[in-house]
């Protein structure tokens, strides 16, 4: 807790060195004291390098440019989850609860918005606070999605996965979670500065002349990328260099394959989305014009860059989706990963062709007609890997013996969901009818169903599959399926009925709506309101399990990954056997296969 | 099987700074995709145009010295290579100086120069700024790690055994020289 405080105190002070820096030079060249956009340019940088030094960067990384000895944690304790711990399993939990948080925080928001859309002119918030509330559900769910996989889930287990001891770069990965918490803060204080009514999208001109709020927002985002960078780079370098002898790409997990299509998305086109929020902050503050159209700029640049990112940053959310659910699908399903190589195919698919498909997004915003076909056909394209993929899902579950546990459960409901989510995304991705469709409720319904019944399903079944062997103790059963169930329901009412009403011209982002559709939004928020209730249940099962439930056993889902062959939770060294890859981690019901052997210096290394 | 060993725990100093570099290089792409976000939105809003304005001897001369610092940077190197610390430590503060001299350069006299013919708020001031200006925030990241690398040569810290400190400030230091090409080739001559 020392170093949290250091971290707080050492923040303030960067910023407030940062902010008098700007008030002395401004009241030297005779201006206005206070500029709120370069006062927060001088102290945001300032204070987030003092926050990071205070937390741990200047222990266990700095002193040493200066020669100076390290001073590192201890590696026990509950003290290590507040401090810049460098081993992968805290940062995992780290994250898992941090994003688990924020998950049900914007959640909450979800019911304000539903609250507000009870009345076709609005229940309860003005329209700027309407704009702020869903801005905020909206990045911060984007910020759960992208990061309670690839920084939870795939910390935790990545290395595992792989036979690793951790990471290939510990204290970068320290580093990232410890970007976090700013970026929480800043989306926190920009309530205070005015919101942003720009909502999570930020397009300009809006969001370069709107409230302070805005520019918090822009480094917030910022922030969070740079975060999201360092984390795919990491795993790229891990995964590629790190894996046990004998583990071969063909032997590689198919959710290690996912988190490494997911980090060559994220580790690279993430810098469009800090180039689109520079952008702004630069018309904002220097003066800049690049979305002033009356001085020559064009704001429709903003939409290219940012979803130069945003469309491939679908995929850094689903795409270790499908790996979480082919991973248990098979496991589940006691049968062999149904074509593997094809799945690896169908997950490197997706990473070439999100690159070529953004300006789908674009197709109403006054593009060129010469680039409405072309993006067409490659955001078409996209249905062939991702059919790859639920080739192999649906031939994996296929004559297989299925064993029906809440992983499983949330597996299947991915399945489902997704499906319909990819089904109706072609109609958002065909011209013809995107011209009718965009901006309706059709569209929020279809990327609810997408990344909501898909990435959130998926986080479900894996925090369900992975509890026992990151808490040590296993959940409710009959909590854990009531939970599916009572979700499952209730996500489908409320967005199969969302479609009908975004059919009927609702329009997304606008805090009001048509009369005639009062009872329609009424049905949906009830139906909102049992969702949102059914995280309940979530909670309370796995708040009391991780207390008090019962020990876990080290592989209590027979299944072959490596994760599983060490004690729940893992020791701190991951493997105290050192392991080697003798086989495919999926044969199941293939007389005589292994996956793994452990070397021997206790018991004589047994095989499974 | 006694040659198994858990990756990263059993890492040799070779596998170590095999993945550094294998990361710093990962790096460096995502950077060009920064980079290359904001090249492309100059071409976006100002076209081919290109303001007659510009003084390309200026430009020449900055490129001079920014050449120049690799340049030291890559003796630096080949010094530390042979164990020569104090000739690394030297060559790597000389790239240093000659980086600052470049951003002093930039924003000393490129900046005032290019801005009274096209003022911040055009379209081409707007690319200029930002191109100019992202880079020149890179160079002088440059500049603190070379000078850190320097001091950590100097100490002994850093060696050719252990080179890592001063292999990756002097990698990152000529990226930011070469991206500096393609920066200059699109603000002065295409």
């Amino acid at each position: 807790m020392s170093a949290l405080i250091r971290a707080i105190a050492w923040g303030v002070v960067g910023s407030v060195l940062g902010a008098a820096a700007v008030v002395i030079v401004r009241a030297a060249t005779g201006q206005d004291l206070l500029d709120f956009g370069q006062v927060t340019l001088a102290a945001y940088p300032l204070g987030l390098a003092g926050w990071l030094l205070g937390i741990g960067v200047w222990d266990q990384w700095a002193r040493e440019w200066f020669g100076l000895p390290l001073r590192h944690v201890p590696p026990h304790g509950w003290r290590r989850y507040f401090a810049f711990t460098q081993d992968h399993k805290v940062i995992g939990i780290q994250y898992l609860v941090t994003f688990t948080v924020l998950l049900l925080l914007a959640g909450l928001f979800a019911m304000l918005i539903r609250i507000q859309l009870l009345r076709p002119s609005g229940a309860l918030l003005d329209m700027n606070q309407y704009n702020t509330v869903m801005g905020w559900h909206g990045i911060v769910m984007i910020a759960v999605a992208v990061a309670m996989v690839m920084g939870g889930f795939a910390n935790f287990v990545v290395p595992l996965l792989i036979g690793a001891r951790d990471v290939a770069f510990p204290r970068v990965n320290a580093l990232s979670y410890w970007l976090v918490p700013p970026v929480a803060v800043l989306l926190l204080l920009a309530f205070l500065a005015g919101g942003w009514d720009s909502g999570w999208t930020a397009y300009p001109p809006l969001a370069t002349v709107n409230a302070d709020g805005q520019l918090l927002f822009n480094l917030a985002i910022v922030t969070f990328g740079l975060s999201s960078i360092l984390g795919g780079l990491n795993f790229i370098v891990t995964i590629a260099t790190l894996r046990a002898p004998g583990m071969t790409w063909g032997r590689v997990p198919i959710f290690v394959w996912s988190v490494l299509a997911a980090s060559l998305l994220s580790f690279t086109v993430t810098q469009f989305l800090a180039a689109a929020m520079i952008m702004e902050i630069l018309d904002r503050v220097a003066g800049a014009s690049f979305f002033n159209a009356a001085q020559g700029g064009a704001p429709l640049l903003y939409q290219h860059v940012f979803w130069f990112y945003s469309h491939p940053a679908v995929y850094i959310m689903v795409l270790p989706g499908m790996g979480i659910v082919l991973e248990i699908l098979s496991h589940f399903s006691r049968k062999p990963l149904f074509a593997y190589r094809v799945a690896v195919a169908g997950f490197l698919g997706i990473v070439a062709l999100s690159g070529i498909v953004w300006a789908h997004h674009l197709f109403v915003a006054g593009i060129g007609d010469e680039m409405l076909l072309p993006f067409m056909i490659t955001t078409e394209l996209i249905s062939i890997p991702t059919g790859l993929v639920f080739l192999s899902a649906l031939g994996t579950i296929w004559l297989g013996k299925l064993w029906l546990r809440t992983p499983m459960l949330f597996a299947l409901g991915f399945v489902f969901n997704f499906l319909i989510g990819g089904l109706t995304g072609i109609t958002l991705a065909d011209v013809p009818t995107d011209m009718d469709l965009n901006n309706t409720y059709w569209v929020v319904a279809h990327f609810h169903y997408t990344i909501m019944g898909g990435e959130v399903f998926a986080i479900m079944a894996a925090l369900y599959y992975w509890f026992p062997k990151i808490t040590g103790r296993m959940f409710n059963e009959t909590l854990g399926k009531i939970h599916f169930w009572w979700m499952f329901l209730a996500f489908n009412a409320t967005f199969l009925l969302m479609f009908w009403v975004g059919l009927n011209g609702m329009n997304r982002r606008i805090a009001s709506y048509p009369p005639e559709l009062t009872g329609a939004n009424q049905v949906v928020s009830a139906f909102s309101f049992a969702l949102g209730a059914s995280f309940l249940v979530f909670i309370v099962n796995l708040v009391w399990s991780w207390a008090r439930g019962p020990r876990a056993a080290a592989d209590p889902w027979h299944a072959r990954t490596l994760e599983w062959q060490v004690p729940s939770p893992p020791p701190e060294e991951n493997f105290p056997r050192a392991p080697e890859v003798i086989g495919h981690p999926y044969d199941y019901g293939v007389t005589g296969a292994a996956h793994a052997a452990f070397a021997a210096p206790a018991e004589g290394g047994g095989t499974r | 099987m006694a040659s198994t060993a858990i990756p990263q725990a059993s890492a040799t100093t070779a596998e170590r700074l095999r993945m550094h570099h294998a990361g710093l290089w990962l790096f460096i792409a995502s950077e060009s995709f920064l980079f290359a976000a904001f090249l492309s939105a100059r071409y976006y809003l100002a076209g081919l145009e290109r303001p007659p304005e510009l003084s390309i001897v200026l430009g020449l001369a900055l490129t001079a010295v920014l050449a120049a610092s690799s340049v030291t940077a890559k003796w630096a190197d080949t010094a530390l290579a042979e164990r020569d610390a104090t000739a690394c430590a030297r060559w790597l503060a000389v790239s240093a100086a000659l980086d600052l001299l470049f951003v002093a350069g930039v924003l000393g006299l490129e900046w005032p120069a290019a801005f009274t013919h096209f003022p911040i708020g055009t379209a081409y001031g707007t690319a200029f700024l930002s191109l100019t200006g992202l880079h020149a925030f890179h160079v002088v990241s440059g500049a603190v790690v070379l000078l850190l690398a320097a001091a950590a040569v100097r100490r002994g810290s850093v060696t050719r055994d252990r080179p890592w400190g001063e292999q990756g400030a002097v990698i990152y230091a000529i990226f930011v020289d070469v991206m500096w090409l393609f920066i200059f080739a699109t603000l002065y001559v295409l």
